[in-house]
Parts: structure tokens; sequence; C-alpha cells
């Protein structure tokens, strides 16, 4: 124990050492506070571990298993007399991993849900799998508190992602677009199977959407005021995610266009984003960087463009904030500086050909796991199971009513 | 007031105050003066992001205290910048650099201001103080080379970046690399070169190295930066050793409870935690078993552009047949190796110490957990290269083996870097950096334990 830290003492029953109102010392569960200060108790280490026993008139502490009542009655330590000193700031990551649900990242296999749970003897349980709390300290990570590295057996390297997931949508001005918002959330939450919260950037009110928004329930829809002044801002709303209060707090966080329609559960694909380690979009086949506008031909050296395609940056999975702000804002800010200088009417594509720029030039997208996960919707597209692969967008547009009505058929079929 | 912005000419001067009111000053001396501090109300105005997307331009603000108590701030003459007047009157910095009346009703550039955050003015003077590696040309730009001009512009190599396309500062690598735009978007990066060399000196035959070590450091490595000694010594001691030899810009962190190879290895990577080394880029730790032969600027500014830890590889280490390969802890974890070679320790390069740490603390733990599990037993002499190949491949962002390979040799190969070791008969060895050469089976290295350790 460093003496500028403060320390709390877990039992072996994965409760906490506290102090009751009349001052004797209680076990608590971990989610309470009060825990007592491990340098205000006598402590001895015990050899080969990190795991203390605490001391008072040559009597050692012993943790009774009902969870709550502590006894200075051993002269020997063993199991139950020991107690792991652990700093406030991995308490608080502590307790952060057993409030949610998480996503054991391995090298050799599928993300899935696990929960995490505090075992007898130190265990962390992530899922059925067990982890030696004393070795993970300090809990540290590539992203904290969203992701953290755990140890199997004091070695083996796995990253817990914590899987809090939004979708977030921008819709603006035009009735057409309200009108595809609609189709896609009904698929969202349907076929998609979606239930975690939904954020839309929009200059529609609440009341606007929650009334397109069907049987959706209000409380897991925010819409939060918008106001662009022109297409350009309408196409850059979603780059200024970063700075919705809050949101640097969800892992993963999908942002799709209105014309999207889901047909397969999403929570695979929300899975993969949240273990990601770049933004992940979908390639377009039918766009090669080197010679469409849309994907940023006129911003990449051919040389450099080869045979890469371009992404569409109408559905993006953004793992986390934390990790991918940067990549957001620099995407903005090319797109800012290059309306100064070209003006506002400059490109047709505005940010789709700037977001392909910056991964030639920087890096931070993938598109391998989207592009398998997404069809596109400019032809006749099939609905029967076996063709679904998760999502369809509706791109290119179609003149009038064409993409909404396209949208609506596709939904029927679905449905149907 | 603190925490308020300060306001830039378009020729780079800052507006500061002394008795007589308020003057331009040179950006250089600013320091030494007062700015004059715009509240922190008005310096926050509308986020540059949000402007955009509205389109709005910057609104009017009237300032309420200081020496412009009672001005406004108002759109300048280009998109972004600020025009300042008194009443209807429009102030700028006259012939004699003190603020004045303009003999005009619209703002020019001269008249025109940028409004800094604390961050941002930070970040300038760094950039203006510093030496760099721009990533477009991969060569070094020193201070000299870089100035404000006339309008809003930062010089690099006689490259113009208009300051308002880069203000405020934005980025997650702030303030060891700054986002450049050339033409407003072309996007180019300065990486700052401010380089720590570290070393670990620990027992007996390391210390009587020491000296030998830092001479060819400083005289064939052309190094004139801060170097780190990582030791069980006190300072004193350390200088002691380097007795005749130029001690100018030696950190010494000593290490007091390192007594065993274990707490070595964990002092060698721990002593990275001192919150005053976070100003360095790069970092290149390296052990007194490693003499430098050539000039060490291209190593350094190699590292300084790049984005993970870079290690050499250490062909002779053939990874089927060594431990210290880490092959088995990689296997174990379902990690498909190929047939590449393992990375040697010695040499380590951390472009920058955030982008480092997660694997650094990865590193750390393991070792100190095999420590713990192995009670009282001696751990393998090749611990340490064991669990730093299974972190540079299974750590989540795999080290960068290309970068430092073609800088490390064996005596007499003329790399920048010659590594010695001893092999299992004690003779000084050859572990050689190329790729071409590693031989599956070939004898394990034998990493040499420092003498009197237990």
């Amino acid at each position: 124990m460093t003496r500028d830290t403060r320390h709390a003492l877990l039992s072996f029953f994965g409760t906490l050492l506290c102090r009751a109102a009349d001052g004797t010392l209680v076990q608590r569960p971990i989610a309470a506070g009060g825990a007592v200060e491990a340098s205000t108790l006598a402590t001895r280490p015990v050899a080969g571990t990190r795991l203390v026993s605490v001391v008072q008139d040559g009597m050692l502490l012993r943790a009774d298993p009902d969870g709550q009542h502590v006894t200075f009655d051993r002269e020997v330590a063993s199991a139950h007399e020991h107690f792991l000193p652990i700093p406030e700031a991995d308490l608080t990551q502590l307790r952060h991993l057993l409030e949610g649900t998480w996503l054991a990242r391995r090298a050799d296999a599928a993300p899935q849900p696990v929960a995490c749970t505090l075992g007898h003897g130190f265990e962390l349980l992530v899922g059925t799998e067990r982890f030696a709390l004393p070795a993970q300290l300090p809990l540290s990570g590539p992203a904290l508190p969203l992701r953290v590295s755990l140890l199997a057996e004091g070695w083996s390297h796995v990253t817990l992602c914590r899987f809090r997931p939004l979708v977030l949508y921008t819709a603006f001005a035009d009735g057409a677009v309200l009108s595809q918002l609609a189709v896609s959330l009904r698929s969202l939450v349907t076929h998609g199977a979606y239930d975690g919260g939904i954020l839309i950037l929009s200059d529609f009110t609440q009341g606007d959407i929650e009334r397109i928004a069907g049987t959706l329930a209000p409380a897991r829809l925010e819409v939060i005021p918008f106001l662009p002044a022109d297409k350009v801002g309408f196409h850059c709303a979603r780059y200024a995610l970063p700075m919705v209060p809050g949101a640097a707090e969800f892992q993963p966080i999908l942002y799709a266009d209105a014309d999207n329609v889901f047909d397969l559960p999403v929570a695979p694909m929300l899975h993969e984003i949240a273990c990601a380690t770049r933004i992940m979009a979908a390639a377009e086949d039918f766009a090669p960087r080197a010679t469409m506008e849309s994907v940023g031909a006129r911003m990449i050296d051919p040389a450099q463009a080869g045979t890469t395609l371009g992404f569409n940056s109408g559905l993006l999975g953004i793992p986390n904030l934390v990790e991918h702000a940067d990549t957001l804002g620099l995407v903005a800010r090319l797109a800012a500086n290059r309306c100064d200088v070209f003006g506002r009417q400059h490109s047709r594509w505005i940010d789709q050909p700037i977001a392909n720029y910056v991964d030639a030039a920087r890096g931070g997208f993938e598109t391998a796991a989207m592009t398998r996960r997404v069809r596109w919707g400019y032809e006749g597209v099939c609905a029967d199971r076996a063709s679904r692969r998760g999502v369809v967008h509706f791109w290119p547009p179609r003149p009038g009513e064409g993409k909404d009505e396209a949208m609506r058929d596709y939904l029927r079929k679905l449905d149907g | 007031m603190s925490g308020g912005g300060t306001l830039l000419t378009a020729s780079g001067a800052i507006l500061s105050e002394d008795d007589a009111g308020v003057f331009a000053a040179p950006f250089a001396l600013a320091a030494r003066l007062r700015p004059v501090e715009v509240p922190a109300a008005e310096a926050a105005a509308t986020p540059q992001l949000l402007r955009f997307l509205g389109d709005r331009d910057v609104p009017q603000t009237t300032l309420s205290e200081g020496p412009l108590a009672g001005c406004t701030l108002g759109p300048g003459a280009r998109r972004g910048t600020w025009a300042l007047r008194r009443g209807e009157t429009l102030l700028g910095p006259g012939t004699d650099g003190r603020l004045a009346a303009m003999p005009r009703t619209r703002p020019t550039d001269a008249d025109s201001l940028l409004l800094l955050t604390p961050g941002d003015l930070r970040l300038l003077r760094d950039i203006l103080d510093n030496a760099w590696v721009r990533r477009s040309t991969a060569g070094r730009v020193d201070e000299a080379r870089i100035a404000l001009a006339f309008p809003f512009l930062l010089e690099i190599e006689g490259a113009r970046h208009d300051l308002r396309h880069h203000l405020p500062f934005q980025g997650a690598r702030l303030p060891h690399r700054v986002n450049l735009f050339r033409d407003a978007w072309r996007l180019d990066e300065l990486c700052l070169l401010r380089p720590l060399v570290t070393v670990t000196c620990f027992g007996e035959a390391e210390a009587a190295r020491l000296a030998g070590f830092l001479g060819s450091l400083r005289e064939a490595g052309g190094f004139a930066g801060h170097v780190l000694v990582v030791t069980e010594r006190s300072p004193e001691a350390v200088f002691t050793l380097l007795d005749g030899s130029d001690t100018r810009d030696i950190l010494v962190r000593t290490m007091a409870d390192a007594g065993g190879a274990v707490a070595r290895i964990l002092a060698r990577y721990g002593a990275l935690d001192a919150a005053s080394l976070i100003a360095f880029q790069p970092i290149l730790m390296l052990d007194t078993q490693v003499v430098v032969e050539r000039p060490l600027a291209p190593v350094l500014e190699a590292l300084a552009l790049c984005d993970r830890i870079a290690a050499p590889l250490a062909p002779k280490v053939a990874r089927l047949h060594a431990p210290l390969s880490g092959l088995g802890m990689l296997q174990r974890d379902g990690i498909d190796c190929g047939a590449i070679a393992a990375v040697d320790p010695a040499v380590l390069g951390v472009p920058n110490l955030a982008m480092a740490a997660p694997a650094l603390a990865l590193l750390r733990r393991i070792v100190a957990d095999r420590a713990i599990r192995a009670g009282d037993a001696p751990v393998p002499p090749w611990l340490e290269s064991e669990v730093v190949n299974y972190v540079a491949f299974a750590g989540g962002q795999p080290f960068d083996t290309h970068l430092l390979t073609g800088f490390v040799g064996g005596p007499g190969e003329g790399a920048v870097l010659t590594r010695h070791v001893t092999d299992e008969e004690g003779r000084a060895t050859r572990l050689g950096p190329r790729r071409h050469d590693a031989v599956a089976g070939a004898p394990g290295l034998r990493v040499e334990e420092p003498a009197g350790s237990p």
C-alpha cells in the first residue's frame, strides 16, 4: 500500500470492511459507501500475496460468512482473515464493472455479453470465467472506464468492453426525412430487436418525433434540439456528438442516417462495434476512392487511393468517444475549413469525402465488418431471411418519394 | 482574472497592458508582460463547431473588466476573427504598437484579432519554442524555422498555415502532436522532438559500463538531451561514477527497493511513471549493454513520428524454441505468431508516454503477478523478454518491429546502436538485428544478470 493513496479493504466474501454508526467494524456490500480507510487499522501483510490481515490486541479480524459481521477472534490467519487492500480509484472501477453488461474481447472468440460478479476468495467472475482480483490491481485499460484489461491466470490478456449502446440519428427540416425516420425507428426496435437508448439531433420537437415513433417508449427516446443553418449543418451534425452531454458514457454508439432499415437483430453488430478499435463503416462496392468524388477522389492522392473502395458515412459504428472523438472532430474541422475557403456549396457530398480523406491520411476507420452487414437499397432488395444481412441503406437517393416508398415497401415485406 | 482569453494581432503580437495603456507586444515577450485578458465567458464564446454547423459568425460582446472595459468585440475582417471597438470607433495597433483609433469603420486584417484560449496560448508558445518533426517531410524542424507572420499565419519552414483554421487547437495527442492544415485542409502533423534516453544501471557490472555508455551517447550519438538513469544508487553515487564525464541534463531515479531481478524490471518501466517525464517525446529505453556508435538523431526523429511502442527484432531468438520469446504465452492465448522472430527488450522506443501507458501498465502487472506467484523461487532470467514479447504481440496494440530493427546491430555492423550480450559461456556475442538471418532452433540468449543480484 502506498501512503498517499486511500485504500478500502475487501473481505474474502467480496464485501467491504465498513464502520457501523456505533463505530464497530462490519461487512457491507461493495456497492455501499462508508468503507474503512485501511491506514486507520493495524494490518499485517500475508506473505507472498497482496493480501493483509487486520490485527488488534494480537487477534486477527475474521469476516463471517454471513457477509455482515466481523470479529477479532483468531490467532492464526486463514482465508476468512484475509483482506485485499483496494485503492479508491480501483474500487470505483470495480463497482462500475459489477453494475453493467460487459463484453470480453479475446483474440480467439467473438464477444459475448457477460455480467461481472465477485466470488469468494477474491475472485472476479466474468460470466463463468474466474480472474484473481489481486492480480488485476491497479485496474487499467486502454479507455477507462469503458475498457478494462484483465489478466487470466496472472498473464493472459483479456479486454472487457462495457456494453451500453446508444443509437444516434439526425433529422432536419424535411418532411421526407421524418417519414424515413419513422420507418427506420420501427425497423430498429422490431426487426432489430433493439431495446437501448436512442438519441436524435433534430430541429423537430420531441413531440414531432414521438408522434412518428409509434410504440417506442418515450423514455428511450431523447431529442436534442439542434438548429443547423443549411445542408452542410445537417450533414455534419453527427460530428457534434462529442459535444452532447453524457454521450461519452456510451459504448458503442451507432450513428444511422434515417434511410437505414434494420432487418436482423442489431445486437451482434453492436457487440462487434463495442469491441472494435476503429470506427466501423460500410464500403461502397461501387465507389473507388481513386475516382469517385463522393468518397474523396478530389482530396486523396490517386496513387495512395489505389484500388481501395470508399465508405459511406451514413452508418457509422463508433466504439466510444474516449478514443474516437478526435477522429470525428477532425472530420468536422476539415469540413469547416473547406467551407471557409471554398464556400458552403462547394461539395455535394459534404462530410463523406472528408471522412474518407481522414481515413486515407490518418486511419481510424475500418470497413470489413460493417460491409458484411449492409446491403444497398439502390436496386430491389430481397427481404427473405436468408438474404438479410442486418441493414439496408437506401442509398443513393431516389427522386421524389421514391426512397420513402422503397423503405416502406421493404418494411412491409419484413413485417409480412 | 484567470483563465481568460488572450488577443492575438494579425502580425502575431499579443495585446498587453502597462501603465500607459494597451499595446501590441511581440509574442516572444508577452509571457514577461501583462497580456490583456478577455474574461472566460467571452473566450468560450460559441464553440467553433457549433458556429460552423449553424453558419453563425462571432457574436458581438461587450467587455466589462480590465483595460478594455466598455469596448466591444465583434466580427473582424475574416471569419473567425474579432474587431475591437470603443463606441463606433474601430481600435487597432498604431504605428508605435499602442492601441489607437483607426481611421476607418470596416476592419482590415491589420485591425483584426484572434482570441486565444489559455490552452491555445500555451500550445502556440510550445510550437514556437521547441523542435519538432513534421510528418509530411519526416524531417526535423528547429524552432528557428517556425514563426508567426501576417496575417494570422504560422510559418513552418516557409509553409504557411492560417491560424484561423487551427484554433482552438484540438486533438487527443496535444501537446505532443499538433494537427496542421495546409491550404486549410491538407493534413499534416507536428510531432514534438524533446527526447529522453533512459538507461537502467543496477549492480556493479552495469555501473562499470555506465560512463562508457553515456560517453558513446554524447559523443558518437551526438545526443544533447536529457538522460534518465534508473538505478538503486543515489544521485550523488551516480555522479561519482560519472566523475569526469559531462553530467549536464542527467536525471537520476533511485529505485531503493530494486533488490532483485523482478524489482529491476519493474523499476525500468515504473521509472516512467514520474509526472515530469510526460513532457518528453520520444523516449528511448536502453541498457548499458548498448553502445551508441553513430548519430542518434535519425532514430529519435523516426520514433517521434511513430504511433506504437517500437522494439527491434531479435532474429537469433527463434520464436519456436526460445522461452524468452513469449511463445508459450501467446500460443496459450490462441494467437498465431507465424514465423516472426521475437523482439529484444534491451532497446525500446516509446513515442510518448500517454500513448504507451496501457501497454506499459499491462507489462508491469504481468511481471509483478509472476513474481508473486513465484514466491521465493527464482524467476527465469528471461522473464522480461518473455513478458515484453507477449505484450508486444497480444497487448491490444502490436509493437512496431520495423522502425528500430534497422538501427540496432551487433559489434562491427555499423549500426547506430550496437548491442553487446553474453552467450551461455559468458563471451561477448552479437544480437543481430537482421530479420533474414533468423535461425530456427538457435541457442537462446542468456540475459546477463547484474553482478550482486541474489
